[in-house]
């Protein structure tokens, strides 16, 4: 059963962030600059209440559907800002859960009842309250057979929702399930109004979050004006003009220029209109972005762990990181750092051409030539690296480029590659190495159990553990391997506060952002 | 109306006319660097391209032993533009190769096949012209996945469409010049037509544009490798190094220069190249460039006797000549000339082709071309013509001298009304306008014998015969009444009969206006029926002059007696004109071995 | 002409049929399709058969295309696949970007190509020639991307006169923002473009500077400049016009890069972003509407030849040349 999986345009979206940042003196050096802190916002006086916030993105959702349409894009717009579930992740806090339209839940000592109470006070857009059947009813949107809805499965352990009455929902599994709170925050949680037409959400929203949906200027700009009657904080400006832009230079002069207030995704290696630049703050943040070399475990001579081993330990991480311009971590094996069961796994096949290259001779395998499929979307650079690395252990790699569709279709469907790299944007997916089907061709029956086990544990710790034997175990069988973390550089505005700094390409909490007057 | 050149003849002329031509030349060096940059790349660069070097990103040029820098992954940016040059000579070869394997065959079709078949060939290349190259290369990249022959195959189809458009139309003008026309009917098969006549003659149109399709190729390149369809590693062109590079245009702008430059130069290169393909292929520029007019005579040099000056008093000559030299491009073509008519005279100026009479004769109006050096003086009713700016010599030209021409096939405007021609020199000395012009026109076409004036003002050109036209010209010429009329061989290129009558109608119209004439021709026969007096010119200068009588049987130079002879010997008897006129008939061979050398303009 | 127009519609409509089903053919080969893009890599394949049973794309292509062709003629394109808005809505919307992008550019290169163009002609031997021949080879030769990036850089960066990307979002609500986005991505587009425009005006002035009519003119008693703008002029016109069709289509293409380097909300980058999304039936839009700009500018050019050149009416065709 497969939990989560990288998002579609998680990949997508991840086209920025992963270049440096520059040193003084017009040199674009690797190096980390970068705040991991912004100034404490100013008080709510200081605010213009009035005020519109330019917000430079990068990836355009194709509809504005949460229960159609795959991708991350359209949730980083909508969830938190526009939709709300019952529970939300808090990103400034290691997207640790929080609530959101309830105030808190109550679970039951076998762990199969979860016990909702509603926020009171919440309404939708068009001033009817949320209530414990709209929720309900949502949620078997979800559950109901045939349902068409992006990551529907997520839900799957639930037996049944109810709502006993206006502001309680009672969620009951069929089985023990650590990851349902998760999967709640997530866009299967959504409270939509009892009798939405789904089919209708792009041209007609009823959301419940501080903002509502002002106008899609396709191929530019999405408009998000202040909810004034939101039951919580009310958001700090009057309107949020999220700007399209996809190329990471235009995106720079565009913030250089005062064109955006925000520049999320920010490209390291070209910071320096705003370092050392006091009209300007630049935020250093965590993602759960895992540039992942999928290596087909299925097809020989790769199903051969030696051969996979000998890949791993040809890339040099560390260098790819500096050239890339430092913006990432070192990342040994498949679990981020901010998801249970992270450990640093960076000592298992370091990197040492010539033991690679020693490696494959033992294994009988020599003038290894291999295909790279990688989305048009990643900066060229990664496939020279990967390249220039490869030759030095005796493996001629070639690097096919292509649209993210076609990635889709050929190598996540059809399989047919050696090597892939995508950035598994998507946190908690440590499911997709104990899922058989799954298009890196990984399994392992040890795997498969803990990964089951981990679901139904009684507690956090038992969870926790296992999943630290997971991400070791799948690091040992080399079942992919894992380049870098990356982490997201976020341009701010002088005169701007509050601004979203981690996990930017999948929620984007624009209440906080203030814009001084 | 000049036969097209044999096929496959001129190539060495072709290859020195590049190497004369300036831009051939930096053309021709710009890709002979490029070419030679790929069997160097192949053997050597200084560094290995690929390589990544995390400790010395960012080089500037000439650090670290880096001659161009290093980029940021710390690879040697000279080895990359120098491998780069592969995938660009392979993308602009591949790209014109699968344009012309295309566009041949199509335009093939579209001239040749049959006549519903071909329409349909023209309509679906109409509809792939329309059609955005550049979907093409996305779909081909995305079903292929990109690199540099989905990019080439793209290229190649939206410029084989475009080639098949062009190479239809030179098929169709080759098609239907007289020689592929001949060898039709002598029953040669199609296919061989093809290869033997139409092939060669369009082959210099579509180099040019071959060369045309490698320029855009590599800029082409470029911006799939801005779209994300280009070149993936470990492949390295230029335009995927340009795109590398092009976010750090302001902190590190030399690395955006280095692939950015070569792209320009091999695309400047190209079109250079292209560019002097044309020129040197086209035979009118070819032109520009006059052989010694020497080279060619094949009578014996004679000296110069017997050039009898003109012994008008200066007072009463119309036109006086004096001591005229033109020299173009360096060659003198008219050396030292002295002419002079009185006014009514009639002049005629004989010798071969370029023996430097028509020049004279533009020199008179003002006409020579660009660069031609002109001393000496030409005096019009006493006035110094040389060294007029032209707005005043406009005021002379067509009002008190004209001149009619040789071709009246191209000597009229084809988009305007023959009216509106004829009318042109009256609305611009006399003022006339609207009403009073079209009259004018319409007299004037009366006069010169056309049939149905009213009508015909309104006529265009093309819907003349050649005499009609020829007749168009003398009206233009004569509307104003000008003092002196110089007509070029006006009668050559016209049928026997017709030739006849344009002869008469000069005659009469000079007579009866009291114009001078200055009439040049090859033609002995020709010049006697309308000549008072004779001037006899050979490689530039006049060698003999004198009343006609006394020229045709009493010539002092042994040129023009060799000249009389010759005439005598094709057709010519003087006292049977109208057999005569047979020596002016332009048929191919009397006189086209020297047709190219002259300079008219 | 009357005849002559009805018969050259005709064929205009016969070609975009044509190019209907060329295009339709076409896309269909790319791999995956819009329900690929729907369910992303969430859906398992009984999710993504019913996505495509939804999007109508389980239909046989005869049946999608007859479909999508039979609503055309009333000028409806369609639906996007991704979220069911109106083709032609959002074209319209795009062409008041495209359009004013494409026909500034094709206005402004044909204002400085034209006078140029000539002037390199008639001065062929002369310096100011020469600067005007290496200059517009410099300009076909330089890719339009970086003419663009620098640009940017000098006059929205360095000396921040104009906007350095983007259109507003109110589009053209305040029509001074809107053409203030509009001057760099229009200079960058008749740079390059007018560079190639420049050749082919010198080349077909060159061309009728050589012919005996001008002389003819000039014997009559026109300046040099008189008979070149009286009568060459005219003559020049129709080898230049016969450029213009694939100029335009030369302009929408570069429209596109452009589009990306300016950020601006286009039909080219619409064509771009819709191919990747696979959202084919706005694709199909899009490239009939660049392609029934590219024949009907033919069909323009064909009309005004013919009014030019009288040659062209007669039914039997004159000689080609002389």
């Amino acid at each position: 059963m497969r939990r989560s999986a990288l998002r579609i345009a998680a990949a997508l979206a991840l086209a920025g962030p992963v270049l440096a940042a520059c040193g003084s003196g017009g040199t674009p050096t690797p190096g980390a600059t970068g705040a991991d802190t912004q100034p404490p916002a100013p008080a709510d006086s200081a605010l213009d209440p009035n005020a519109t916030a330019k917000v430079r993105l990068v990836l355009e959702p194709t509809s504005l559907n949460l229960t159609t349409t795959a991708g991350v894009a359209v949730e980083q717009v909508l969830l938190d800002n526009v939709y709300q579930g019952l529970l939300r992740v808090d990103t400034n806090a290691d997207n640790k859960i929080v609530p959101a339209l309830a105030t808190g839940f109550e679970t039951s000592a076998d762990g199969l009842t979860h016990t909702f109470h509603l926020t009171p006070g919440a309404t939708f857009h068009d001033g009817s309250p949320v209530t414990a059947e709209d929720a309900a009813w949502s949620l078997q949107q979800v559950l109901a057979p045939g349902s068409k809805q992006p990551n529907a499965k997520s839900l799957a352990t639930i037996a049944n929702v109810a709502a006993p009455d206006q502001a309680t929902v009672v969620i009951t599994l069929k089985q023990r399930d650590t990851n349902l709170t998760w999967a709640l925050t997530q866009r299967v949680g959504v409270v939509y109004k009892k009798g939405t037409d789904f089919t209708k959400l792009d041209a007609a929203e009823n959301g419940t979050g501080p903002f509502k949906l002002d106008g899609w200027q396709r191929g530019s700009a999405i408009t998000l004006v202040r909810n004034d009657a939101y039951q919580g904080a009310k958001a700090k400006v009057a309107k949020v003009v999220l700007s399209y832009i996809p190329d990471r230079n235009a995106a720079n002069n565009a913030q250089a220029t005062g064109q955006t207030d925000i520049e999320t995704a920010a490209e390291a290696t070209l910071l320096q209109p705003f370092t050392g630049n006091d009209k300007f703050t630049v935020l250093r943040g965590t993602t759960t972005d895992k540039y992942t070399l999928a290596i087909n475990n299925a097809k020989a001579p790769l199903n051969n762990p030696a051969v996979r081993h000998a890949i791993r330990r040809a890339i040099d991480k560390d260098a790819l990181i500096k050239t890339l311009g430092g913006a990432g971590v070192r990342l040994g094996g498949p679990i981020p750092t901010s998801d249970p069961g992270f450990q640093d796994l960076a000592a298992i096949d370091p990197h040492d051409a010539a033991a690679a290259r020693k490696t494959l001779a033992d294994a009988g395998v020599d003038n290894l030539k291999l295909t790279l499929k990688i989305p048009n979307i990643y900066p060229a650079a990664i496939g020279d690296v990967l390249v220039a690395d490869l030759k030095e252990a005796g493996i001629e790699l070639t690097v096919k480029q292509q649209e993210f569709t076609a990635w889709l279709s050929e190598v996540y469907t059809a399989r047919d590659y050696d090597l892939s790299l995508v950035n598994h944007a998507e946190p908690h997916d440590i499911a997709n190495f104990a899922t058989p089907g799954y298009y890196f061709g990984y399994d392992n029956a040890q795997v498969r159990d803990w990964y089951a086990q981990a679901v139904a544990a009684p507690d956090e710790r038992t969870r926790t553990d296992l999943l630290t034997r997971i991400g070791r175990r799948v690091t040992e069988d080399a079942a992919a391997d894992w380049l870098f973390q990356a982490q997201t550089l976020t341009v701010v505005r002088k005169g701007v506060s509050g601004a979203p700094q981690h996990h930017t390409s999948s929620r984007l909490d624009l209440a906080t952002i203030g814009i001084t007057k | 109306m000049k036969a097209l050149r044999a096929p496959g003849a001129p190539t060495r002329t072709v290859l020195r006319a590049l190497v004369r031509d300036r831009n051939g030349l930096i053309g021709g060096t710009l890709v002979a660097i490029l070419v030679g940059a790929v069997p160097l790349s192949l053997v050597w660069t200084p560094y290995d391209p690929t390589a990544v070097d995390p400790n010395a990103p960012w080089l500037l040029p000439f650090r670290g032993g880096h001659l161009l820098g290093t980029d940021m992954l710390g690879r040697d940016q000279f080895s990359l533009i120098l491998v780069g040059s592969r995938e660009t000579l392979l993308i602009a070869l591949a790209s014109a190769g699968i344009a012309a394997a295309l566009g041949l065959p199509l335009a093939l079709a579209a001239a040749l096949g049959p006549r519903r078949f071909a329409a349909g060939v023209v309509q679906l290349i109409d509809v792939a012209i329309a059609f955005p190259a550049l979907l093409t290369a996305m779909i081909l990249a995305a079903v292929f996945g990109g690199s540099v022959w989905t990019a080439a195959g793209a290229i190649g189809v939206a410029f084989g469409v475009h080639l098949a458009r062009i190479a239809r139309a030179e098929i169709e003008r080759v098609h239907g010049s007289d020689y592929v026309l001949a060898a039709t009917a002598s029953g040669s098969s199609t296919w061989r037509t093809v290869r033997r006549h139409i092939l060669p003659n369009i082959a210099p149109t579509l180099l040019v544009q071959l060369s045309l399709v490698m320029a855009v190729a590599s800029l082409t390149e470029a911006a799939l490798s801005y779209l994300g369809y280009g070149s993936p590693a470990p492949a390295v062109s230029w335009g995927r190094i340009l795109h590398d590079q092009q976010p750090y245009i302001s902190a590190r702008p030399l690395l955006v220069v280095w692939p950015g430059l070569a792209v320009a130069l091999s695309v400047l290169g190209f079109n250079l190249l292209g560019d002097a393909l044309r020129d040197a292929t086209d035979p009118r520029l070819r032109r520009r460039a006059p052989e010694a007019p020497t080279d060619t005579v094949d009578v014996e040099r004679t000296d110069e006797v017997g050039t009898s000056r003109a012994s008008l008093p200066a007072h009463a000559a119309l036109l006086r000549v004096t001591d005229l030299t033109i020299r173009i491009a360096g060659r003198t073509v008219v050396d030292g000339i002295d002419l002079t008519l009185a006014p009514g005279e009639r002049l005629g100026l004989i010798g071969e082709s370029g023996s430097g009479k028509s020049l004279t004769a533009l020199a008179v109006l003002g006409l020579l071309p660009e660069g031609a050096e002109v001393t000496g003086s030409i005096r019009l009713d006493g006035v110094e013509l040389l060294g007029k700016p032209e707005r005043e010599l406009a005021r002379v030209r067509g009002s008190r001298v004209a001149m009619v021409f040789q071709e009246p096939l191209t000597a009229l405007d084809p988009t305007m009304r023959i009216g509106r021609q004829i009318a042109e020199p009256l609305r611009l000395h006399r003022g006339m306008t609207g009403r009073q012009s079209d009259r004018a026109a319409i007299d004037l076409a009366a006069r010169v014998g056309l049939p149905d004036p009213a009508e015909l003002v309104r006529a265009w050109p093309h819907q003349l015969s050649g005499g009609q036209r020829q007749r168009v010209g003398i009206a233009i010429a004569l509307a104003c009444r000008p003092a002196l009329l110089i007509a070029d061989e006006p009668t050559t290129a016209l049928d026997v009969t017709v030739q006849r009558d344009i002869l008469a109608l000069l005659d009469e119209l000079a007579h009866e206006q009291g114009t001078a004439l200055l009439f040049i021709t090859h033609d002995l026969a020709v010049v006697s029926r309308v000549s008072d007096r004779i001037a006899v010119m050979r490689t530039g200068r006049v060698i003999e002059q004198g009343p006609l009588e006394r020229i045709l049987h009493d010539a002092d130079a042994d040129y023009t007696r060799a000249l009389l002879a010759a005439a005598r010997a094709t057709a010519f008897d003087a006292t049977a004109f109208d057999d005569a006129f047979g020596a002016g008939d332009p048929t191919p061979g009397v006189h086209t071995s020297t047709e190219t050398v002259e300079a008219p303009l | 002409m009357t005849v002559f127009v009805a018969r050259r519609l005709a064929l205009l409509a016969l070609s975009l049929l044509g190019a209907s089903v060329l295009t339709f053919a076409l896309l269909r080969l790319l791999p995956g399709d819009a329900a690929t893009s729907v369910g992303g890599i969430t859906a398992d394949s009984a999710q993504l058969r019913a996505i495509r049973h939804d999007l109508g794309l389980d239909r046989p292509l005869l049946v999608q295309y007859w479909t999508w062709l039979t609503d055309v003629p009333t000028g409806d394109l369609g639906n996007s696949q991704l979220n069911g808005s109106s083709v032609t809505d959002e074209l319209g919307e795009k062409l008041r970007v495209t359009g004013p992008l494409v026909l500034g550019a094709l206005l402004l290169a044909l204002a400085f190509a034209v006078p140029l163009g000539m002037l390199a002609a008639v001065r062929r031997e002369r310096r100011d020639a020469t600067v005007i021949s290496v200059a517009s080879q410099l300009g076909i030769a330089l890719p339009t991307l970086w003419v663009g990036l620098l640009l940017i850089l000098l006059f929205a960066v360095q000396t921040p006169l104009l906007p350095a990307q983007g259109f507003p979002v109110d589009g053209w609500a305040d029509p001074g923002e809107a053409v203030r986005s509009l001057v760099l991505p229009t200079l960058t587009l008749a740079l390059s473009e007018g560079a190639v425009l420049l050749r082919f005006v010198r080349s077909a002035t060159l061309d009728v500077l050589h012919r005996d009519y001008l002389r003819t003119a000039r014997a009559a008693g026109r300046t040099r400049t008189g008979a070149l703008l009286r009568h060459g002029v005219r003559n020049a016109a129709g080898p230049v016009l016969s450029m213009l069709g694939v100029q335009v289509a030369a302009l929408l293409v570069g429209a596109i890069v452009v589009e990306k380097v300016f950020t601006l909300p286009g039909v080219g980058s619409m064509l771009v972003a819709d191919v990747g999304n696979r959202d084919l039936v706005k694709v199909q839009g899009e490239v009939m509407l660049l392609v029934a700009i590219v024949l009907f500018v033919g069909f323009l050019v064909d009309v005004a030849q013919r009014l030019i050149d009288p040659r062209l009416a007669d039914v039997r065709r004159p000689e080609v040349s002389a």
